[in-house]
């Protein structure tokens, strides 16, 4: 297999932004997350002659994902290291406190502080859709669900940052 | 569609994620429901929230290039313990053994056919000079006629000894060919029985020490004095023949 580290370099490496950028959200600091890129990456490499063409940027980011699951389930310091129960953080509205009014939505850090508040399944399904353009079925591929869970993890997520926003929907929806 | 079914799909039609038919029946719904088109323009805005690019968090720098050589060292570790795998120095070994025992097999079959076909080749020039009645081109019982006579015909000289003292009196020389060489051939007699003795240089293949094998009826011994070889045919037996064989070294 000679060249494959510099045909790896070529097909997955232009997606290590995306991947460092998911890690990154799920893991929540700059060092675990540069861990969690590294080891998803040896992992890719190590699969690599596996790897069958196609999306080389879902397949880096479903490999970061697992890996990003695992680190938090065994560095369980987060809440989200319990596998999200859907039933129990559906619709609730974290951010239900005086001072989600006074966020304003055009700082970066308070936009990131919103998101950081999602749950960690809401929030991947958002990183991926908003920051990273992906698609439904993109989605549903990296993060093993139907794209139907996709759809209603979307929905939920945007409800909660609407609200610690203070983007509020009009009352009367069904919400 | 009233206004709950529509909640539930402007997510998908915000992401533009609808197939037509659905699509349609959404957009007509919002030209008529100023609550769920505010739904969309809030939608809308969060999006534009969340477009500002720098909440994508920046790669650090020197990450790819981390790991770019960690996949390098990793390939090139692979590499090497590949080879440093007990089960693959065992191959090694392995292919090694049966190599080496397919080039003795080799060897053996190919020297084995040299042999064989030496061993032809000597039985067959000593029947022809028998029924050829073409035994001898030189007849003589002194060897020191037969021993010049070779000189010019051949390009070697070989030794002529008369064994008449053992029983085994020379009756005269001939020139042959064995094995593609051009060899003298020494007639000796024993009563009624005659012996061929083939004599012609030595190649690195002649074996050194003496062979005795039988072919159709006849005795043959092969040996070599590192110089020369010599094979003998005859239908003495065994016993005899390696008689004369001692007899002809020592003398």
């Amino acid at each position: 297999m000679p060249n494959a580290s510099a045909n790896f370099d070529q097909t997955i490496l232009p997606h290590l932004e995306a991947a460092y950028n998911l890690a990154r959200w799920l893991i929540g600091n700059e060092r675990d997350a540069e861990d969690v890129t590294q080891e998803a990456c040896m992992r890719a490499f190590k699969f690599f002659s596996g790897f069958r063409g196609g999306d080389a940027r879902a397949w880096l980011l479903t490999i970061v994902r697992r890996t990003a699951w695992t680190w938090l389930r065994s560095n369980r310091r987060h809440e989200e290291a319990v596998e999200f129960d859907e039933e129990l953080h559906g619709g609730e509205d974290h951010s239900a406190n005086p001072e989600a009014s006074l966020m304003r939505a055009g700082d970066v850090e308070v936009v990131r502080q919103a998101i950081a508040a999602l749950p960690a399944v809401f929030r991947e399904a958002l990183v991926l859709r908003e920051l990273e353009g992906c698609s439904y079925k993109e989605i549903a591929d990296i993060a093993g669900v139907p794209v139907g869970t996709v759809m209603s993890r979307l929905t939920r997520a945007r409800r909660q940052l609407q609200t610690a926003l203070s983007i509020q929907p009009q009352s009367g929806g069904p919400s | 569609m009233n206004c709950q079914q529509i909640q539930r799909l402007i997510h998908a039609h915000h992401d533009r994620e609808l197939d037509a038919a659905n699509t349609l029946q959404v957009d007509e719904h919002l030209a008529d429901c100023p609550r769920c088109f505010t739904a969309t323009r809030q939608l809308s805005a969060l999006r534009d929230v969340l477009q500002n690019p720098e909440l994508r968090y920046a790669t650090p720098s020197g990450l790819r290039r981390t790991i770019s050589a960690a996949v390098e060292r990793s390939e090139k570790s692979e590499r090497e313990t590949i080879f440093s795998q007990p089960w693959f120095q065992r191959l090694g070994w392995a292919v090694a053994a049966v190599l080496l025992i397919g080039c003795f097999a080799v060897l053996h079959l190919s020297t084995a056919r040299n042999e064989d076909h030496l061993l032809a080749d000597l039985t067959a020039s000593h029947v022809r000079s028998l029924m050829a009645n073409h035994l001898t081109d030189v007849a003589s019982t002194d060897q020191h006629t037969v021993k010049p006579w070779f000189d010019g015909k051949l390009d070697f000289a070989p030794t002529v000894k008369d064994l008449r003292e053992s029983g085994f009196p020379l009756l005269g020389g001939r020139m042959d060919v064995i094995d593609g060489h051009p060899a003298a051939a020494l007639v000796y007699g024993r009563q009624k029985h005659f012996l061929n003795l083939f004599v012609w240089p030595a190649s690195q293949a002649s074996p050194a020490e003496i062979r005795s094998t039988q072919r159709n009826g006849y005795n043959v011994i092969r040996w070599s004095d590192g110089k020369m070889t010599f094979g003998v045919v005859s239908d003495l037996n065994e016993a005899e023949l390696r008689e004369f064989v001692r007899d002809w070294s020592v003398k």
